[in-house]
């Protein structure tokens, strides 16, 4: 009866546990109810569903009735050989320990001591295909034994409670599956609302035939201009063919879309899109449709294209002007030059870093170079002349070389940026300048000391005050007119001859017309003769008019000069002869007018100071006068003048 | 008093222009110098300082006909002749080696450059 009674039980537990699995979803709350259950119908209300972990190395009391709290979700066992949980789960059939002080095979966890569990049974549950599970595990807290039925009755048990927990668990992985793929969903949409202005979908084909919101916002098109190939209408012209061929090649070859072009903005205008897509597969591996997006590049694109031109401006100023350009690091150590520098140095590539420069300037500046690199940093800034070698000639040519520190935001210097500018022309120049004010400051105060030593000579030749007056008069203004015929000369002009005969003639109130000139033009004077023959033809004129061919109605003068191009020393003498006819002379022995300074610059002056060859003879009708002097190499003409 | 006071005194002048170097020659003269030269070129000027046999001191000028007069300047020193320049040009042209010469800027003060000469040839 008490046997029948006790089946019964049992019977009626599978039954109740059997209803209550096939309506519930949740594993733990299955668990629960077959702990309470088998709990009942072993009179021992204690039960726990013990579960392998996926390490398979520990073992979690995942359901329990009868235990505290702090137990069922929390307590861990390990898996070993003196296991009661472990063993049984090998042994794959239920495992009795009477009495746990009367049975050395286990070891006991404290936490079941301290309950007082003094008997316990350990059933293997396994899910379909053999999978160990875990164990249902009963406890006694006397010793006591556990009959065949009994034994029977929770193998019978845990044989049900497998595929229960194995369909909860299918159910857990498809729930979980799901919210993944949910969470999935949403990232993509974010992702793409975040970095998408446009996502769509096309046939397998590539042809556009489902409405796209969100291209349509982007690009203005409506649906009817979007649909087929219509979308090929929102691209700029110049893009149009490139955007096709990219996309008809990608589909054709199922590949991925990844393109760069001009899209119509809704506002007019045209904006940069890059454009992605994918075809999606189906199980056989045939395209079902493809998915794309547009992704706006616009602000990147013009950004770069900003960029660009910026860097094309710097770069076409560096390499345009006419200075040659570089970078350095704090010690002069060079790490980029122009393509000036190349070109007017002819060192190649890397030849002028580091050092390499130095090469290139004159030895002697070379100190001068590394000197003002040295003050630099102290200085914030570089500026130094030295003489850089051309590679051309060979050359050395003077620049002014500066270099200004670049900054970074801590006011620390990273590198420095350097021009050398050509002043090899200003430098000459400056130099020219110099060589001009002394030699005029020389010329201005050698003037100044004739003028005296004239005054002297004419005071000393001169009766009276009026007569000095007259005299000194006349020849500082034909000091002048010399002056005036040399200052306007260029570099590499000269007075000539005939125009500072002419000159000379037509200061003096003579009679023209009774001058014969005969002898080239254009025969160049040294501009250092210039003067002192200048001084002595004013003497002679002044004689001829006072005393001579031009001051009696009778006289002639006849200035006859030519070149010997190759005269003594092998170099051009200029020879003038001066010959005056038709002149009553005063009577022999009586002393010869005016002859004094004149005759004085002649034989004494011009041989002195001009190394020239002259006579100075009284004829019987007049003076006749020979001067010969070098020239300047160069004639620019041999035409002849005649007066 | 200054009249006569180069008397016996050789003195060589050399200057390039014919009225500077003739009105020297005649205030030395004046003074009881014998006036050497005047030499009025660089060439000239080296050949009179080998081959005179006395001289007491000597005026130069700076540019000869557009040469520089100092290789006659070097070659006096040589022979331990005092002598003074003269120049239209400023101090600064002057070659440091002759700082301690007398520099009598144009134009010159004949009684300036007289006294100049016989300190130079008395000292």
């Amino acid at each position: 009866m008490l046997e029948l009674d006790g089946m019964m039980k049992r019977q009626r537990v599978l039954a109740a546990f059997g209803e209550f699995a096939i309506h519930s979803e949740d594993l733990d709350a299955v668990l629960m109810e077959a702990c309470r259950l088998v709990g009942e119908a072993t009179r021992t209300g204690r039960a726990k569903v013990i579960e392998i972990q996926e390490d398979r190395r520990e073992l979690l009391v995942r359901a329990g009735v009868g235990w505290a709290p702090d137990v069922v979700g929390t307590v861990r066992l390990q898996m070993g050989e003196r296991s009661s949980e472990t063993y049984a789960i090998k042994a794959a059939r239920p495992i009795v320990s009477q009495d746990i002080a009367q049975d050395d095979r286990f070891d006991v966890p404290p936490f079941m001591k301290e309950a007082g569990v003094v008997a316990l049974v350990n059933v293997p549950i396994f899910v379909p295909g053999q999978r160990p599970y875990g164990v249902l595990q009963i406890d006694d807290t006397k010793a006591r034994e556990f009959g065949d039925d009994e034994i029977e009755f929770l193998r019978t048990y845990a044989m049900i409670l497998g595929p229960v927990i194995d369909r909860l668990h299918l159910v857990t992985e498809r729930e979980q599956d799901r919210e993944v793929i949910r969470a999935s969903k949403a990232r993509h949409s974010f992702l793409i609302a975040s970095w998408a202005q446009a996502e769509w979908e096309t046939d397998a084909n590539g042809v556009v035939i489902a409405d796209s919101p969100s291209w349509r916002a982007y690009t203005g098109q409506t649906v009817k201009e979007w649909l087929g190939y219509g979308w090929l209408d929102a691209i700029h012209p110049d893009d149009r063919t490139y955007a096709e061929k990219q996309w008809r090649e990608a589909t054709a070859a199922h590949g991925l879309v990844d393109a760069e072009f001009r899209l119509h903005a809704p506002d007019g205008g045209w904006r940069w899109t890059n454009v992605r897509a994918a075809p999606v597969l189906d199980a056989d591996g045939d395209i079902v449709k493809w998915v794309g997006m547009n992704i706006d590049i616009d602000a990147r694109k013009r950004a770069e294209a900003g960029l660009c031109k910026t860097e094309e401006r710097l770069r076409t100023l560096m390499e345009g002007i006419p200075q040659l350009v570089w970078r350095a690091v704090s010690d002069g150590e060079w790490t980029w030059a122009s393509p000036q520098w190349a070109t007017y140095t002819g060192q190649t590539g890397s030849d002028s870093h580091g050092l390499g420069w130095l090469q290139a300037l004159h030895p002697d500046d070379r100190k001068a170079a590394v000197d003002a690199w040295s003050h630099a940093l102290k200085d914030g800034g570089f500026q130094v002349e030295y003489r850089i070698c051309h590679v051309d000639d060979g050359q050395y040519r003077w620049f002014q070389t500066r270099a200004t520190p670049v900054r970074d935001r801590s006011g620390e210097i990273v590198e420095w940026l350097g021009t050398s500018t050509d002043i090899h022309a200003l430098r000459k120049l400056q130099e020219r300048q110099q060589v001009l004010v002394a030699e005029l400051q020389h010329r201005t105060r050698n003037l100044m000391a004739v003028v005296r030593s004239i005054s002297d000579k004419t005071a000393r030749a001169s009766a009276d005050i009026p007569d000095f007056r007259r005299r000194f008069r006349d020849r500082i203004e034909a000091m002048s007119r010399v002056q005036g015929l040399l200052s306007r000369l260029n570099d590499h002009d000269r007075v000539t001859f005939d125009e500072l005969i002419k000159a000379e003639l037509a200061a003096v109130n003579g009679s023209v017309e009774r001058v014969m000139l005969s002898g080239p033009a254009g025969i160049r004077l040294r501009s250092s003769t210039v003067q002192t023959l200048a001084m002595a033809l004013h003497e002679l004129a002044t004689n001829a008019v006072k005393y001579g061919a031009l001051g009696q109605p009778g006289g002639h003068l006849h200035i006859t000069w030519w070149v010997d191009e190759f005269g003594e020393g092998r170099k051009p003498w200029l020879h003038i002869d001066w010959r005056e006819s038709g002149v009553v002379m005063p009577s022999l022995g009586s002393a010869p007018c005016g002859t004094g300074q004149g005759r004085e610059l002649i034989e004494k002056a011009l041989p002195y100071q001009l190394r020239a060859k002259t006579s100075y003879v009284f004829g019987p009708d007049g003076v006749h006068c020979t001067i010969s002097l070098l020239v300047s190499a160069s004639t620019e003409e041999t035409s002849h003048a005649r007066a | 008093m200054l009249e006569r006071s180069l008397e016996g005194c050789h003195i060589l002048v050399v200057e390039d222009e014919y009225m500077l170097a003739d009105e020297l020659n005649m205030e030395l003269s004046v003074l009881g110098a014998t006036v050497l030269g005047p030499a009025g070129t660089l060439e000239d000027a080296i050949h009179l300082i080998a081959s005179e046999v006395r001289i007491d001191g000597a005026i130069l000028d700076v540019n000869l006909g557009g040469q520089w007069a100092f290789p006659a300047a070097d070659a006096l020193t040589h022979r331990q002749v005092p002598f003074l320049f003269t120049t239209g040009y400023d101090q600064s042209v002057m070659p440091s080696r002759f700082a301690d010469i007398v520099l009598c800027e144009k134009p010159i003060n004949i009684m300036q450059i007289t006294e100049a000469v016989r300190y130079i040839v008395h000292n």
